[in-house]
């Protein structure tokens, strides 16, 4: 009896319950659409954020770009140095949206009253002159590796190229038998814009080493073959052309940057002329580390980049502080063989 | 708190008036699709606000732009043509310009806009100042100071608006990822939207759905019960509805109307029954009356004849002297008229006693004084009107089977006495007595000879006969009692008959 009564109970209120179920499904379906919306809405279309750490000082970074992998590492590092200086460095050639030639980007640097200048690239007498007027207008700069001697830079890092020479020329003697020839032709891929004097100095470098360690034997024969340097294409151009122009290679191939040691060893490859020449590259990355441990390349210099882009900071914030700094920071070099790449490709595989 | 809340609610809703449920039942969805209307407005609103903001930093950089130039256009009409207005133009573009650069940031933050920002506003310091020597040089006709100083702004010139250009670069390439972002939020919300408006329309029609059926559902069935009822049908049955709205009201009015008309059928049949039950007892009154009559008729062929011929006899007894016969035929004649007079009425008590006095006289005649007879009577029920010819056929019974064939001396004796519910009508006699059985059959109406009116010397009228008018004259059962103490021991006859003081029966 008294379920029968609840039961019409149940029935009478069931418009009642009807609307009390409508209405918190109504309000739930609300609230869910609500919470997706501002869900969805979240990040989107909002102001791209800032990052609005106050930096205290502002350098800039130009660097020739047709050696992308070697001065990226190189503007990574010096970036790494950077932030722990709170230093912003600003690599202009990716943030303006036109092409700048470095001259032009050098004037926009300094224009921008920037406090500093790191110069990776071609020395020439226009940038000379750029970098004196920087100089004259407050603004410190630093040159990588390829020094410009004739400028009021304040500080040159990197190898010198008498070092250099030698640490190349080492590396020749270890694989020439000089027994073997009577004097070992060299090739050394240069830039087209390099001077005169920088080219010869390489030259002298190592013949001295071989005059040193091997005064019996007749010093190889160094020649340079100069390389458009404009952008990556031109590179691989000149290099290729010179592969078919050359029937008889010569003994050894020295490359005096990756760009230039990749395109070799891609056209040596795509030639089949594999054994007919030796190549000494400059850099390393995973295809000269693979190239090394084919032996398709013998061994590549490799400069230390993060020293050189911490370095180059460095000297920029003492210069700012102290108003001076070193003329030359020397950069350690290593010479990788076929072991070493070996040991560095594992570790790779193994991270 | 809360089921105290939600008790509330639901008595307030079952007593809200039909309209009141409706209005809530249409304006609910109609409600709830507005707000989603809302909904969709804010959110597409939003989002046109966002795209405004995002783009709002490349309206301001194209106008800085469009500054620059008129600050590099007037300063060359003004070093073409010198004129005063290229002049006031320069000054106006320049400080358009300088409001223009105020607005970008001037904060040494990482952001890569910002950098790029300094280093405008740096040039255009630059830019500026050497715009105003160049003019300050025309000015000065210094000719080849503001050539090279033009030169110089040229190329300064040249290199903001790649500047300006790169950062609107810049922020474009940030703002159309945004836009991509916002157009799939966008089509995310349309979809969102659409689901959740087709949602909520089928979420309304259910709803609008069950709320009419069950505001209805009450109504359809009202209908069919009506239905039922006008087909005479009253045995139906609604579910009472609480609550106090109009449905409500009309269908518990009805279920209280059927109930009525239920009850009031009822009562009308079962008065119609008790009816038909009296005039049932009124028709096998008469039938017995008639049967009463029947045998007197049977008996007496002419009892009128016999009257005259008993009061001839009496007259000429008269004449002869002969008063003994002459009161003897005088109380035949009187006894035989009570029989033919009251057959189909009812009597007094008193006209009864003296149809058994006038009986037992005769009977006395006949038997020679065998018969005592001694009667008792309480006077103040001597006028209570019972059925004639129930007395006479008892005393006659006492006589046939009681006494007649005893030896020793024959009494019979009648007493009338009350209590306060009933007045007894005893006859006693000291005859043969009765069995238990005998009792009972003639008590049951099985009676045989006892019960039984056809007897050589009755006249007519037999004790089941004298039972049944009992009952049906007092609608009661429990008329007669007889009591007999064995064999030779006499009987006595009770007629039980109810008793109220100015009522009777």
């Amino acid at each position: 009896m008294e379920e029968e009564k609840k039961e019409k109970k149940a029935y009478t209120n069931k418009a009642y319950h009807i609307i009390v179920v409508g209405v918190i499904s109504m309000v739930f379906v609300a609230v869910v659409a609500a919470l997706l919306f501002i869900f969805m809405m979240g990040d989107f279309g909002k102001k791209a954020e800032r990052d609005e750490s106050i930096y205290s000082s502002h350098y800039v970074f130009i660097s020739d770009d047709d050696d992308e992998d070697f001065w990226n590492s190189v503007y990574e590092a010096a970036c790494r140095e950077a932030d722990a200086q709170n230093i912003y460095i600003e690599k202009l050639s990716d943030s303006l949206g036109v092409r700048f030639s470095n001259e032009d980007i050098f004037r926009v640097a300094i224009n921008s009253s920037v406090d500093g200048i790191i110069y990776g690239g071609t020395a020439d007498e226009k940038i000379a002159t750029l970098i004196d007027d920087a100089v004259n207008a407050g603004i410190g700069v630093v040159v990588l590796q390829n020094d410009i001697e004739n400028s009021s830079r304040q500080s040159f890092i990197g190898v010198n190229n008498y070092e250099l020479g030698q640490v190349y020329a080492s590396q020749m003697a270890r694989f020439i038998d000089l027994s073997e020839y009577n004097t070992p032709t060299v090739k050394v891929f240069i830039n087209e814009q390099t001077s005169e004097g920088a080219a010869n100095v390489i030259s002298i470098a190592i013949e001295d080493y071989f005059t040193e360690n091997y005064p019996n034997y007749n010093a190889p024969e160094v020649e340079f073959e100069r390389v458009d340097s404009q952008d990556v294409f031109s590179v691989e151009e000149d290099i290729r052309t010179f592969f078919l122009d050359t029937k008889d290679l010569p003994d050894i191939i020295l490359c005096l940057n990756s760009a230039y040691t990749q395109c070799t060893y891609q056209a040596v490859v795509d030639y089949n002329r594999v054994g007919e020449t030796r190549i000494i590259g400059y850099f390393i990355n995973d295809t000269i580390l693979d190239a090394i441990d084919k032996q398709i390349i013998y061994s590549t210099i490799s400069v230390d980049t993060d020293q050189m882009g911490s370095s180059s900071v460095l000297s920029l914030k003492e210069y700012e502080e102290l108003g001076y700094t070193s003329s030359y920071v020397s950069v350690s070099t290593n010479v990788i063989g076929q072991d070493e790449a070996r040991e560095l490709l594992e570790d790779q595989d193994e991270e | 708190m809360k089921n105290k809340l939600n008790s509330k609610l639901e008595t307030k809703w079952n007593n809200a008036s039909i309209r009141s449920k409706l209005l809530l039942a249409f304006l609910l969805p109609m409600v709830l699709i507005l707000i989603m209307n809302v909904y969709v407005y804010i959110g597409v609103n939003t989002m046109i606000t966002r795209i405004d903001e995002i783009y709002e930093m490349n309206v301001s950089l194209n106008e800085l732009s469009e500054e620059l130039t008129a600050v590099q256009t007037s300063m060359k009409e003004y070093l073409e043509n010198k004129s005063s207005v290229a002049l006031q133009d320069f000054y106006k573009a320049d400080q358009n310009y300088r409001n223009g650069i105020d607005k970008l940031g001037r904060n040494n933050t990482h952001d890569e806009r910002y950098i790029m920002e300094q280093n405008i506003i740096s040039q255009s310091e630059n830019y500026l100042k050497m715009a105003g020597e160049t003019i300050q040089a025309k000015r000065g006709r210094n000719v080849e100071k503001y050539k090279s100083c033009f030169e110089e702004s040229e190329i300064l010139y040249s290199d903001l608006q790649s500047c300006i250009y790169s950062l609107n670069n810049a922020h474009f390439k940030i703002n159309t990822d945004n836009y991509f972002k916002l157009l799939t939020t966008l089509r995310y919300m349309e979809i969102a939207s659409l689901v959740i408006l087709v949602f909520i329309g089928v979420f309304n029609i259910v709803i609008l759905y069950l709320l009419t059926k069950s505001m209805t559902k009450p109504l359809i069935e009202l209908s069919s019960a009506a239905n039922e009822v006008a087909t005479g049908n009253f045995e139906v049955e609604l579910e009472p509805l609480e609550g106090e709205d109009e449905i409500s009201v009309v269908s518990n009015a009805f279920t209280k109307m059927v109930d009525s008309i239920q009850v009031y059928i009822h009562e009308i049949r079962e008065s119609m029954h008790r009816e038909s039950e009296l005039k049932e007892h009124e028709l096998v009154m008469e039938s017995r009356m008639k049967e009463v009559e029947l045998r007197n008729l049977q008996a007496q062929i002419n009892p009128h004849f016999l009257f005259n011929t008993l009061n001839a006899g009496a007259q000429l007894a008269m004449m002869e002297g002969a008063d003994k016969t002459t009161e003897f035929i005088q109380n035949m004649a009187d006894f035989f008229r009570y029989n033919i007079k009251k057959i189909n009425m009812d009597a007094t008590v008193a006209e009864e006693v003296e149809l058994v006095d006038k009986y037992i006289y005769i009977i006395n005649v006949r038997f020679t004084g065998e018969i005592n007879y001694s009667k008792e009577v309480d006077e103040t029920v001597t006028h209570i009107r019972v059925p004639s010819m129930i007395l006479q056929p008892i005393v006659e019974n006492a006589i046939n089977y009681g006494v007649r064939n005893i030896d020793w001396e024959k009494h019979i004796d009648l007493r009338i006495t009350k209590d306060e519910e009933l007045v007894y009508l005893s006859i006693k006699d000291n005859g043969s007595g009765m069995s238990k059985e005998a009792i009972d059959k003639v008590l049951t109406g099985h009676g045989g000879e006892i019960a039984d009116s056809q007897t050589k010397d009755s006249n007519g009228v037999g004790l089941a006969n004298v039972i049944e008018r009992l009952q049906i004259f007092t609608g009661r059962q429990d008329v007669m009692e007889i009591r007999s103490e064995g064999e030779g021991k006499g009987t006595e006859f009770i007629i039980k008959i109810p008793y109220m003081e100015g009522v009777h029966v």
